[in-house]
């Protein structure tokens, strides 16, 4: 074996490996600042009704007068509410409103305008605080939070520093590290980070479980848990929409655009909050996420909007039981939506803490656009995304396994995504004078990215307009999650086969590069697979192209000669053959190692890799997503290069499979 | 602090009195001889304190440190922020522990991207995990 030359098989890890490294979104790093545990799954029974243990149901507005309904009701106003009110009931009834852009405006009736109002006014009359957060610490289990409209910037809680002196006492060892902030540093210090913070549970009795960067606990239930304090709670705006309550954690005068100006880090915090329900109001301008659900069993998020935050309009990390229904995403610098670390209920779960197979999360008609990505799912399990719009996003959804410390759940298993229309998703993030700021690399042009991701299921989408590929599908390596720890004494890894991830997902029943009402709208390509050696059981199978047909498919590679069949070389269509096996594309890689050089290098020339430059209209005459770069040299192998390893090791060290030899 | 008051505890309510003139007039005597009172330089905001143990650079923490922030640190900015993704980024894996950069690993790899304009809002732990995934690929001895 030549020095500077491996075999097709290393190189194939090495090039995807870097890939990954360029295109899946947000690892989760601070934003996850303790070691987190999925919730038990069952009902918390000590609280009538049970917290948990389902999606929690919403209280109407209404029901916020009446003194002998369960729970307490705080309200929060302004001194211009009802005539905020008033205009918003004007506008709703002369012009009409809407939850989500691609929502038909409806008007609001009058009866109904006047019944909201007098809603209010009782609201009003019953409102002891202008402030959020000092109704939320007063709030117990089973209370109600009712936010009149208004803008709240939470005076108090942005004179609340970063890092208060007092609280650094509660920083812990995680498995990120020492200065970890604890569940007991946001119980006590609730606003050191976020603008409006829901604590919904004490402190436990005991002490947390040791954890390190060199080993954690199982995730599977969250060890010394205190009992309920604030579960159940529902916290809503009171007007007509969600655009009449705002939460801004920046800079007022930008309204639902940019510049951000952010001065907190998350704009509302749900953190060990069962039961909570958000609804009806916007929450804008965080420097890192909108609204921000942490190891909350039972959420149900409804006409919600999330705008211009630094990186997650929603983020919704190791919770199960939840729901976000109607929303309205866009402007975030990494993804709109992103159910990250979700539970392994799917088929890689644990039967003994999750006996049946169940999807823990819903994302539901929902507008995700002009974000970075319009969703983020890295080890996001078991997701249902369903009857959604993800347009004009940088890429519109992406759900990964590339795995850093902190993200249980790996590898990324068992989602659907199905009934949803991702198109249009060319925002060109990076172009100079973006309102977005992209927070990390991703391709401009790609529908919908699994880089490594099992038994996903994409099913009965719109997916077309997107003018690099319509959809992507990428293998992790097990390799890359557990390369050699560069450390003296750190404790060996060893992978638990070759590839474990990408196989089993299913693309069918989809119509590609056309739209709902049957116009063409073609994607550079409709499907592109990686072919990534011994990945099985993935097929694409009744779906339609450009005219209505199978036979009208483009895919990389191409269809089977024969309907319904897998053959090697081609897209599979028969999921349960044997011959549905990757067996590598050496073009696919020489394409994947430019893009690699390309972005180690930091050149991004576009003539190299266009996968930072907007990709052509297809069928302009430009190479859409073809692979556009040289085949390597015959024979079977790629050569890397020197300047190419330099590149890709990146620090000046050389490139070389050696450690994965005879381990893949 | 205790910023988790008692349920018993509220805010004033938001319906309230308007203050007399007398209390305007003894509130606005307070801030002059308040104002009077304070040296010249209390003028400017007092440095923001931070933690001993938490890495900043350009005063923000490093899960929101992006290109613009590294190109602008001193030298020991870096460094720390370098020492903070280390620990950060290595954590446990099913496996193991996650693969880290060494500094002058992440050094040469923020220095070279970060140089380019497009890479400008790009986080650097975001940077730092693409990296750190295939760093075991560079032979260290070569």
């Amino acid at each position: 074996m030549h020095r500077w030359g491996v075999r097709v098989s290393g190189t194939r890890i090495v090039v995807i490996a870097v890939l990954l490294g360029l295109v899946v979104p947000g690892i989760a790093l601070a934003h996850v600042e303790r070691t987190s545990y999925w919730p038990d799954p069952r009902p918390d029974t000590s609280v009538k009704p049970a917290a948990g243990g389902a999606v929690p149901k919403a209280r109407s507005l209404a029901s916020a007068l009446n003194r002998k309904a369960r729970g307490t009701t705080r309200v929060v106003c302004q001194r211009g509410s009802l005539s905020r009110l008033r205009h918003s009931i004007r506008r709703a009834e002369k012009s009409g409103f809407n939850n989500r852009p691609t929502e038909p405006l409806r008007k609001l009736k009058k009866k109904a305008g006047k019944r909201l109002l007098r809603i209010n006014q009782r609201l009003y009359k019953r409102c002891h605080y202008h402030q959020i957060q000092p109704a939320v610490s007063a709030s117990h289990n089973n209370d109600r939070v009712v936010i009149m409209p208004g803008i709240y910037t939470e005076p108090k809680s942005r004179a609340v520093p970063a890092f208060p002196k007092q609280c650094e006492q509660y920083r812990t060892e995680s498995d990120h590290g020492s200065g970890a902030v604890s569940y007991a540093y946001q119980f006590h210090c609730p606003n050191a980070q976020s603008l409006v913070a829901v604590i919904g549970r004490a402190l436990g009795p005991g002490q947390d479980p040791p954890t390190s960067p060199t080993g954690r606990p199982d995730p599977h239930g969250i060890p010394n848990l205190g009992r309920c304090i604030r579960c159940n709670l529902q916290v809503e705006g009171s007007g007509v929409d969600a655009d009449d309550t705002v939460i801004d954690a920046g800079r007022v005068e930008s309204g639902n655009g940019a510049p951000i100006g952010s001065k907190k880090d998350v704009a509302f915090k749900a953190d060990r909050a069962d039961g909570i329900v958000l609804r009806n109001f916007t929450a804008r301008h965080a420097a890192e996420h909108d609204v921000y659900i942490l190891e909350t069993d039972g959420y149900r998020m409804t006409r919600m909007k999330f705008f211009y935050a630094g990186e997650y309009g929603a983020l919704m990390f190791t919770s199960d039981h939840g729901l976000t229904d109607t929303c309205d995403a866009a402007g975030n610098g990494d993804s709109g939506v992103y159910p990250g670390g979700a539970p392994d209920t799917g088929t890689r779960r644990d039967t003994r803490f999750y006996p049946a197979f169940r999807l823990n999360q819903t994302i539901t008609h929902c507008d995700s656009h002009h974000n970075n990505l319009g969703y983020s799912g890295t080890m996001g399990n078991a997701t249902h995304v369903v009857d959604n719009n993800f347009y004009d996003n940088t890429t519109g959804i992406a759900t990964d396994s590339f795995f850093a410390g902190g993200h249980p759940g790996y590898p990324q298993d068992s989602s659907m995504f199905e009934r949803n229309r991702i198109y249009s998703n060319n925002f060109n993030v990076y172009a100079p004078g973006s309102d977005v700021k992209s927070a990390v690399p991703v391709p401009i042009g790609v529908g919908i990215l699994i880089a490594g991701g099992d038994d996903d299921t994409i099913s009965g989408n719109y997916i077309y307009d997107n003018w690099r590929r319509g959809t992507m599908l990428i293998a992790v390596p097990d390799a890359i999650s557990c390369a050699p720890n560069p450390d003296e004494g750190a404790p060996p890894c060893t992978p638990q086969g070759a590839a474990t991830t990408s196989n089993g997902d299913r693309y069918y029943d989809n119509v590609m590069s056309r739209t709902p009402d049957g116009r063409k709208m073609p994607n550079g390509v409709d499907f592109w697979w990686d072919e990534f050696p011994t990945n099985s059981g993935n097929c694409w199978f009744r779906n339609q192209g450009v005219d209505g047909t199978t036979a009208s498919i483009t895919s990389d590679p191409p269809p089977p000669p024969i309907e319904g069949t897998s053959v090697p070389k081609f897209l599979p269509e028969d999921c349960g053959s044997p011959s549905s096996v990757g067996v590598g594309d050496a073009a696919k890689e020489s394409v994947l190692v430019g893009c690699v050089a390309d972005f180690a290098q930091g050149t991004y020339d576009a003539t190299v890799c266009d996968w930072f430059a907007p990709p052509p209209r297809p069928g302009s005459g430009g190479s859409g997503g073809g692979t556009g770069l040289p085949l390597p040299a015959a024979g079977g192998t790629v050569t890397l290069t020197t300047r190419l390893c330099q590149l890709l090791g990146g620090e000046g060290g050389t490139l070389t499979c050696t450690p994965f030899l005879g381990r893949i | 602090m205790h910023p988790v008051p008692g349920p018993h505890l509220r805010e004033t309510p938001a319906v309230r009195r308007r203050p007399s003139a007398v209390a305007f007039g003894l509130a606005a005597a307070c801030a002059l001889a308040f104002a009077l009172a304070v040296p010249l330089h209390h003028a400017h905001p007092a440095k923001p304190w931070s933690p001993p143990g938490v890495a900043l650079l350009g005063g923000l923490p490093m899960q929101q440190a992006r290109c613009e922030q590294w190109l602008a640190a001193g030298q020991g900015e870096r460094d720390r922020a370098l020492d903070a993704l280390h620990g950060v980024v290595g954590g446990p894996t099913p496996y193991g522990p996650a693969t880290a950069l060494t500094r002058p690993e992440a050094q040469r790899l923020f220095d070279r991207t970060c140089s380019n304009p497009i890479a400008r809002n790009f986080l650097l732990y975001e940077l730092y995990t693409r990296a750190s995934g295939f760093r075991s690929l560079v032979e260290p001895n070569v």
